[in-house]
């Protein structure tokens, strides 16, 4: 295996708990990326999204620019299937988690969603957790991408991690794959992988690696949220003081 | 006592929490409080992000109890619960009639809460005869959230008195976090309490209501104080106890002139 | 989906009492604007952040090319997005556009797009074939109150911030094209904004509802009483009249206006809703408040674009690059 040429920019960067009418809410940046979700829940669901046994999770994106379309609709989806293995729905029956994620800068080109989903997942999570909706572990996700770069020699392949808007243009018609990675964490150590999805051509062996560049990326993302949580809960909690 | 903020999945270790218990021949007693499931044998698995805090007590028997404390989040109603919710509704007949009461802030909306279910409701000339709009303060006698809504009464559990209990008149509404809710309940000197309630006391006569669902009823002298007292109490929730005070003795004060 | 609040007579008698001995809950004056922040992204152009109080409003300014109506061959298109989601509060649903969503939206397109804020024909690129479209998408994300006032200022403050590419038309006839010279390569282009409509929403309480509530009285019979010259007096205290309303006062009221307004002194919108008739006086006097916080909020805006724009022009390479653009 070649050694890769890793680059990521400026870390991640989370804020919660700043919009007053939700019972939660998160802002998450990270390369050009700025995406705020808020949580509402357990609230009172319409009879026929009803569960019975346990609550209903409701996400809803929505764009930057312009009407909704399929491209949110995916986000939805991916979304889902990252966040929705780690809630207790079961312990909220017959009520509504309802997730709004308003993406504020996408930071994506027009032909790719991997930055904005690895951050719409992230913002949702901090969102949850900031809500007070009972969770299993946490998690946390991250974007790689795939590029050849020509260089005086040989081509060589590199990586990108969360890259910045200014960056995906630079190398657009290099990129060759692109994977949005999200990991399910305990106590800040890789558990289990819940989201792994990937775009263009690559190799087994690549996709591999990215499973491994990913887990240090996402417990250094987890480090992140966890010192954002606390930050925030020890400012609602200064009374302990003295 | 002990705190460290925690989050979902994050381990607690048994051991630490036995640790905190002097040796004694009965096997250590642990209780769970809000934000921790117990997963059978012996895990104990946080599910939300707070302050861990672990309370121990020696009577009536040695034990530890475990939570994490939270500020925010949705109010979910709880049997023995007070709240302060809204008349919206009424319906039933002149015999058996029941009102609709909407909770705001919670995550059941409306209770239902019975025209019997008062102190000296005996008779139905007794009864009280709530208008739409009116204010209860009430307790939570029945809710499970599968079930349905949860069923409000109006008088003391214990004595079958009044209690403070039922529609209140005058005064004023407001919101607070129900993190804050719960401090305002905590009998005072017991750890996790709020003072601010004694400290605006020895300043000013008012009374208050705290409902678990996040908001509070306060009644003082004037409409100016009242608007006081209540910022006083949402503005000082996060202060330390020397800061809150200085904080609420400024603002009484310009109440004051 | 949560039903919206219902105010408790407790609150609305309290509130009553409270102007009727001019206090506000938040301590504020009648007159008085809550805390106003505004802040435009750091790397975007047209994507502004309002806070107004507790109120929090993202507006963002796109622009692309396409073709102009047919009947309006000279005019770009100008479309103003204002949907509300669950996230500004629970009580609005995705999707469906609630009563209070409608007013809002409506207001906003009157105050701004029909006001002629900004010159579409200045979008026009090549008469009936290819012109600018500017596209405005509101997003709210906190709701205390006063929804359209926040929207209007951050739509119109984006649109001074915002920035297209710059263009150059080559060959001539049916076979000229557009060269579209990104970001990077060539100083974006301001919009023309030809004024900068603020709107300002006034809310009106009937106060002597709460004299009767508190008296136990009907107002309306003590009112009789009074002789003619009388009543217009007491119509003037009668009525308390909130600037820029907190959501707990726009539930309470009993009447609203919102006008819009610029610093050119023109009203360009005035919409007046709820069952509280409105007298000609109070009209007058609600115009002149109006304009004066335009005046202020204008300001604010211009403070804040010249200090985006020294954080932005470090160097001076922008100016620089300006200079030989206008030539």
């Amino acid at each position: 295996m070649t050694v890769l040429d890793i680059t990521r920019p400026s870390p991640a960067s989370a804020i919660t708990s700043f919009l007053y009418r939700v019972d939660g809410s998160a802002s998450w940046k990270v390369g050009t990326a700025h995406i705020i979700a808020s949580v509402s829940g357990p609230i009172e669901v319409n009879k026929r999204d009803e569960l019975p046994d346990v609550a209903t999770l409701e996400i809803v994106v929505r764009p930057d620019v312009g009407v909704t379309s399929t491209r949110e609709q995916f986000l939805q989806d991916r979304i889902r299937r990252a966040v929705a293995p780690v809630i207790a729905l079961e312990l909220h029956p017959r009520t509504l988690i309802q997730v709004v994620v308003q993406i504020v800068q996408s930071g994506d080109t027009k032909i790719l969603n991997t930055i904005s989903l690895s951050a719409c997942i992230n913002a949702t999570y901090m969102a949850l957790l900031d809500a007070g909706v009972p969770l299993r572990s946490t998690v946390s996700a991250t974007s790689i991408v795939y590029y050849t770069a020509a260089t005086s020699d040989a081509s060589k392949t590199k990586v990108l991690v969360d890259p910045t808007r200014a960056q995906l243009e630079q190398i657009e018609k290099d990129i060759s794959s692109a994977h949005t990675i999200a990991y399910e964490l305990k106590g800040g150590k890789i558990e289990r992988l819940l989201l792994s999805d990937s775009v263009g051509s690559f190799t087994e062996d690549q996709v591999f690696e990215c499973y491994d560049t990913a887990a240090n990326i996402c417990e250094e993302t987890n480090r992140t949220m966890r010192e954002a949580v606390t930050k925030c809960v020890q400012q609602k909690s200064r009374w302990r003081e003295a | 006592m002990s705190s460290e903020v925690i989050l979902p999945g994050d381990p607690i270790p048994l051991d630490s929490l036995i640790d905190n218990l002097e040796d004694s021949d009965l096997a250590p007693v642990i209780q769970l409080g809000p934000g921790i499931l117990h997963i059978p044998p012996e895990t104990l698995l946080p599910v939300r992000a707070g302050t861990l805090t672990k309370l121990t007590q020696s009577k009536p028997q040695e034990s530890v109890t475990v939570y994490v404390d939270t500020a925010g989040g949705r109010y979910v109603p709880a049997v023995h619960d007070t709240i302060l919710g809204t008349v919206i509704g009424r319906f039933g007949d002149q015999e058996k009639s029941f009102y609709r009461v909407s909770i705001p802030g919670s995550a059941a909306p409306i209770g239902i809460l019975s025209s019997a279910a008062f102190a000296n409701a005996a008779s139905r000339h007794t009864r009280p005869n709530l208008s739409t709009g009116a204010t209860v303060y009430a307790r939570i006698s029945a809710f499970s959230l599968a079930l349905g809504e949860p069923e409000l009464e109006c008088f003391d559990e214990k004595t079958g008195k009044e209690g403070g209990f039922g529609e209140l008149k005058g005064g004023m509404l407001a919101d607070v976090s129900i993190g804050l809710a719960r401090r305002l309940l905590v009998p005072s000197g017991v750890y996790g309490g709020s003072a601010v309630v004694e400290v605006l006391g020895q300043l000013v006569p008012f009374e208050i209501a705290v409902g678990r669902n996040g908001r509070i009823w306060i009644d003082s002298e004037s409409c100016k104080m009242t608007v006081a007292i209540i910022k006083a109490i949402q503005e000082t929730k996060e202060f330390p106890k020397e800061q809150m005070e200085e904080r609420v003795q400024k603002i009484i004060k310009d109440a004051r002139q | 989906m949560p039903r919206d609040l219902t105010p408790s007579t407790i609150e609305n008698t309290f509130v009553l009492k409270a102007l009727t001995e001019r206090i506000r809950l938040d301590s504020r004056s009648f007159n008085q604007l809550r805390d106003l922040d505004i802040s435009f992204s750091s790397t975007d152009y047209g994507v502004v952040d309002v806070k107004l109080g507790r109120t929090r409003v993202i507006a963002r300014i796109s622009a692309e090319i396409t073709q102009p109506y047919a009947d309006r061959p000279y005019d770009g298109l100008f479309i103003i997005s204002t949907e509300i989601s669950p996230m500004a509060a629970p009580t609005f649903e995705a999707g469906r556009k609630s009563e209070d969503e409608l007013v809002i939206s409506r207001i906003i397109e009157k105050s701004i797009r029909r006001s002629g804020a900004l010159d579409t024909e200045a979008l026009c690129i090549i008469s009936g074939e290819k012109c600018w479209a500017v596209r405005a998408d509101v997003h709210f994300l906190d709701h205390d109150g006063g929804l359209m006032d926040a929207a209007c200022i951050a739509v119109s403050a984006g649109l001074l911030h915002f920035r297209r590419p710059d263009i150059t038309i080559v060959g001539v006839g049916s076979r000229r094209e557009v060269i579209v010279h990104p970001i990077t390569e060539r100083v974006p282009v301001p919009l023309a904004v030809l004024h900068v409509p603020i709107c300002v929403t006034f809310s009106f309480f009937d106060v002597r509802k709460a004299s009767a509530a508190i008296a136990g009285l009907p107002g309306k019979d003590n009112m009789k009483e009074a002789d003619d010259d009388d009543v217009e007096e007491e119509n003037d205290s009668s009525t308390a009249v909130l600037v820029d309303a907190t959501l707990q006062e726009e539930l309470l009221r009993h009447g609203f206006m919102s006008v819009t307004a610029n610093t050119n002194r023109e009203i360009c919108q005035i919409q007046k809703g709820g069952d509280m008739p409105v007298e000609v006086g109070k009209l007058l006097s609600c115009s002149e408040a109006a304009i004066m916080v335009a005046e202020k909020v204008t300001k604010l805006i211009k403070k804040r674009l010249k200090e985006d724009e020294a954080r932005r022009n470090v160097g001076n390479l922008l100016v620089e690059a300006r200079a030989e653009n206008d030539r």
